[in-house]
């Protein structure tokens, strides 16, 4: 595998920021080639700083970029944003009024080259490009005559017509409803996987970040707290905050009280003391742990099970009282009051449950993650 | 992921060497960095150039007293003496106050008028709205000058057509020459813009506002005084600013209607001391009044500053915008509209049609039997060989092309800086641009005038002065016309365009000039139409050789050659209205912006 992009000690403070923290701190990676790379983040966490360094559209203070071969920004280069081999799609879908659907995707094809590109010839790299986006009969429209999602397919069919080294997405879903951001996405990904084209995408959206990317960073006030991939970041995230950014968690203070040995899968049993009572926990990092330290778990909703009956020969269990119960289709999210704390519960909604009802509520272990503090 | 891969990478791992750095030619950063930077600093220096040079001259010249000449040069002397003089004489507080009262008076008349018209058009159910907005904004095509002069045939205290049927009728009155007189002509020339500034925000004001209150229990005055008016004060208050400076810059009804009657403001007297009919002029008195009309121009625009520029308080709320209801006047409904009519004929109509009266009578004495009789189209056939004439005309084209366009570039160049640089030093561009706006018409023609009286550019007493003198001017409407129209084409059009590899000059010429070209388009024409109309610069820095269509207008009326002014009048009205009228036209269609 190469390397696609790299960044290297990225930091960019915005003018007139004050003291302000720097946007973008200190922030390095590397995305390998035709990998699916998405900076996740609340707003206001460097993301999209981080992306407009990268695009040439923000002129970091210090650090290093390289697309493909080329650096294109370091201590003593800068290459201008037209220059950068790229292509982008950004929030608001930026597509000209005042050009037609065909001229907003031939305008990258123009600007190769100083003389005018034949329209016949512009026709043969375009046309594949609308067809590809399922847009072929609106290519004489004016861009303004476009639905949101129409839109937004132009703005990607115009970032990859020129066939980009890098393709840079600025949260190109948010500003579409619920039920077009959940094709997009489909879309999105089945494209990015046919063409190949090396990916970097920022947003705020877990769901987003989870179904798309090879590899997610998590970003926090101008720094990557955590990479990985979806699934490592979803089950063993290494902080709170990241716990709570890729998915619905309860997290559930208490003391540490006894850590056992490393197994040969690299895992340990750990015995937190909380308010609900013993909390066993299999713990798969290498963070330290010792007893009487203060620590968090963190469990997802849909990770936690709850019965009616006391399940037998079972460790973690607890009774609870259910509070409320939220239908959403695909089951039932309920809280739970267990002892002085309340939980997020997900179930199924084969079984019911009612208000008031005295539950067992089971954590496995397996689903446990420990946090130090 | 190299599983996947139908081959294998083409060429093996690049070794990991030292970064590639670019060439020098190849870095277009750093040359786009400083076209941007010489873009701004070429900006600032044409405007300190266009505006903070005139005003250094005016400050200086204030000091000096020179009885043989000009000030800065041989034989003048620093001296606070203008200042004693001017705050020594009794005749300064006249004058002051005469211009106070005259600001003020024409200010109520035609807010309360436009604010009416405003309501009745925007909120309630009068019948024919779009006609009545036509013709209450028609009239910005007649030139204040010329206003003053018709009303000065309709109302003078001899011969003035009103004046005979008044006297005939009820034994009285009312002269032109008057203050009154002149209150009442400058707000007739000032309802139509007033009106255009308050109406749009009257109309996109979001009727949820409204209705909010009304259901939370208020009654409909409350209303008005506690939702409608506070949401229209940032509007009101700018028009307000913006129409004071007008009522004290110009010289067009101080000079029609004041200088007969010997009512004197701020504006003619500075004039009068730059054009004296007889002896030598007084630079030094006339730039110190000219600082004093400064300062009473810049007095309310800080109070604006303060209470519009405090915060976010006035911010347009965005979401889903209604149009307020609006308001039925049951049986009040044709009344209203006549009213409404019956105004327009007599601000609007009745001058225009005077003037076409005085256009075919061999010497105008009021309108009667015989004057009927008298009627000719000579001076129509007539007027077109005098020499003057066909200059004046080619002048005025030559000034309106020249100062619209000019006016517009450096606008455009001066508002995407303003709008698109992140400097820290932007707000000195920002500040220069806006000055202009708050400096008096006459003040800048007597900076100007006395700045290329010293400077050696032999461009006194061409049309060229009259050139810059109009830029000055206007670069502040242009800028603001184009600065609005950038903030609204969002700056990932253009981050769009680099990122498909665009250069900076391809995106200037692919996507910001075309997005912008209609705001352009009716900046130049609203900047041309003003420039024609503009009495007051061609008269302060008037020669010989650079008559425009105005000053001739008014130098044939001055030398007692009525028929003349009014054969030119006509012309220059319809002239005036027809670009107008093409306004409101050009600015209809921007749908696709």
């Amino acid at each position: 595998m190469t390397t696609a992009i790299e960044v290297r000690n990225l930091h960019h403070r915005y003018r007139g920021a004050g003291d302000h923290p720097p946007a973008v701190g200190d922030v390095s990676f590397e995305v390998e080639e035709n990998q699916f790379f998405t900076l996740l983040g609340p707003s206001g966490c460097g993301k999209t700083t981080t992306l407009r360094c990268i695009a040439g559209l923000e002129k970091p203070d210090s650090g290093e970029i390289r697309l493909g071969e080329v650096v294109v920004v370091s201590d003593r280069t800068f290459v201008p944003t037209h220059r950068r081999d790229i292509g982008m799609v950004f929030q608001d879908y930026a597509v000209w009024p005042h050009m037609t659907v065909f001229e907003n995707v031939a305008f990258p094809l123009r600007m190769r080259s100083n003389r005018r590109v034949r329209t016949s010839e512009l026709r043969k790299k375009v046309m594949p490009m609308l067809e590809m986006m399922g847009m072929t009969q609106f290519e004489k429209r004016r861009a303004t005559q476009l639905s949101g999602g129409q839109q937004q397919r132009l703005s990607l069919a115009r970032a990859l017509v020129r066939e980009p080294e890098v393709l840079l997405l600025d949260e190109p879903l948010s500003s579409l409803d619920a039920r077009l951001r959940a094709q997009m996405r489909t879309e999105l990904r089945r494209v990015q996987r046919q063409l190949k084209v090396t990916t970097v995408f920022v947003t705020h959206d877990q769901i987003e970040a989870l179904s798309l990317s090879n590899e997610i960073a998590v970003m926090q006030d101008g720094n990557i707290v955590q990479q990985g991939r979806p699934r490592d970041l979803y089950f063993h995230p290494d902080s709170e905050f990241v716990g709570n950014l890729v998915g619905a968690a309860n997290l559930i203070t208490g003391v540490v009280h006894t850590v056992g040995d490393v197994d040969s899968d690299g895992i340990r049993r750990v015995e937190v003391a909380t308010d609900l009572g013993t909390v066993v926990c299999e713990d798969a990092s290498e963070q330290a742990l010792n007893t009487g330290m203060n620590c968090s778990v963190l469990v997802r909703p849909e990770a936690v099970l709850m019965h009616h009956s006391e399940p037998e020969q079972r460790e973690n269990i607890f009774v609870g009282r259910v509070d409320l119960g939220l239908f959403i289709g695909e089951g039932v999210e309920h809280e739970v009051t267990v002892g002085p704390i309340g939980l997020k519960i997900k179930v199924p909604t084969s079984v019911r449950f009612r208000r008031d009802d005295k539950v067992y509520v089971e954590i496995p272990s397996k689903s446990c993650v420990v946090f130090a503090q | 992921m190299t599983l996947l891969q139908d081959s294998p990478p083409s060429e093996p791992p690049a070794a990991p060497s030292r970064p590639r750095h670019l060439s020098l030619l190849d870095n277009i950063y750093a040359r786009r960095l400083r076209g941007r930077t010489v873009m701004a600093i070429l900006a600032i220096a044409v405007l300190l150039y266009l505006v903070g040079g005139p005003l250094f001259i005016l400050a200086t010249s204030t000091f000096q007293k020179n009885e043989f000449g000009l000030p800065l040069s041989a034989g003048s002397r620093w001296t606070t003496e203008n200042i004693q003089t001017v705050f020594g004489s009794s005749e300064t507080y006249h004058v002051l106050i005469t211009t106070l009262l005259f600001a003020l008076g024409s200010l109520i008349v035609a807010f309360i008028v436009a604010l009416s018209f405003s309501w009745l058009i925007e909120r309630t159910n009068i019948p024919c709205r779009n006609l009545l907005f036509v013709l209450v904004v028609a009239p910005s095509g007649m030139p204040l000058l010329i206003t003053s002069i018709s009303w000065s045939l309709l109302l003078n205290p001899t011969n003035g057509v009103i004046n005979q049927f008044l006297h005939a009728v009820l034994g009285i009155k009312f002269s032109a020459y008057s203050l009154p007189g002149m209150i009442l002509v400058q707000a007739f020339g000032m309802v139509p813009l007033t009106f255009l500034l308050i109406t749009g925000s009257l109309r996109s004001m979001n009727g949820v506002l409204e209705d909010a209150a009304d259901a939370s229990g208020a009654n409909r005055w409350r209303i008005v005084r506690k939702i409608t008016l506070p949401l229209l004060t940032p509007a009101l208050l700018g028009a307000l600013i913006y129409e004071f400076v007008n009522s004290v810059e110009n010289v067009d009804v101080p000079l029609v209607l004041g200088l007969p009657g010997h009512i004197t403001v701020l504006s003619t007297t500075i004039f009068n001391n730059t054009h004296p009919a007889t002896g030598l002029p007084d630079y030094g008195l006339s730039s110190t009044y000219g600082l004093l009309l400064l300062i009473l121009a810049l007095g309310p625009l800080i109070v604006y500053d303060r209470a519009i520029g405090s915060g976010g308080k006035y911010a347009t709320i965005t979401g889903r915008v209604r149009r307020p209801t609006r308001i039925d006047l049951g049986r009040w409904r044709i009344p209203m509209f006549i009213g409404a009519m019956s105004y327009i004929v007599v601000s609007f109509l009745l001058p225009l049609l005077i003037l076409i009266f005085a256009s075919v009578q061999p010497f105008y004495s009021g309108v009667n039997k015989a004057a009927f009789g008298k009627v000719t189209l000579n001076e129509w056939r007539n007027i077109w060989h005098t020499g003057s004439v066909g200059m004046a005309i080619k002048n005025t084209i030559l000034l309106g092309v020249v100062v619209s366009v000019g006016t517009m570039l450096l606008s455009v160049m001066i508002a995407w800086v303003i709008v698109r640089a992140r400097s820290r030093f932007i707000w000195i561009l920002d500040l220069l641009a806006f000055m202009p706006h708050a400096i008096p018409g006459v003040v800048i023609g007597l900076s100007v005038l006395l700045l290329y009286l010293m400077l050696p550019l032999p461009i006194y007493g061409t049309i060229w002065i009259i050139v810059i003198a109009q830029s000055t001017l206007y670069v502040s409407l242009g800028t603001r016309l184009m600065g609005a129209a950038i903030a609204q084409t969002q700056v990932v059009l253009e981050e769009a365009a680099a990122a498909s590899g665009a250069p900076m000059r391809r995106i200037w010429f692919r996507v910001i000039i075309p997005l912008i070209r209609p705001s352009f388009f009716n900046g130049a024409l609203l900047v041309f139409m003003a420039s024609m109309q503009n009495l007051t610069l061609p008269l302060m820095l008037s020669s010989p050789g650079n008559v425009v269509l105005s000053s001739l207008i008014w130098d044939r009326w001055n030398y007692g050659l009525p028929t003349q002014a009014a054969v030119l009048s006509v012309v220059m009205t319809a002239i005036t209205v027809t670009i107008a009228a093409l306004l409101r036209g050009g600015s209809g269609t921007r749908d696709t912006v």
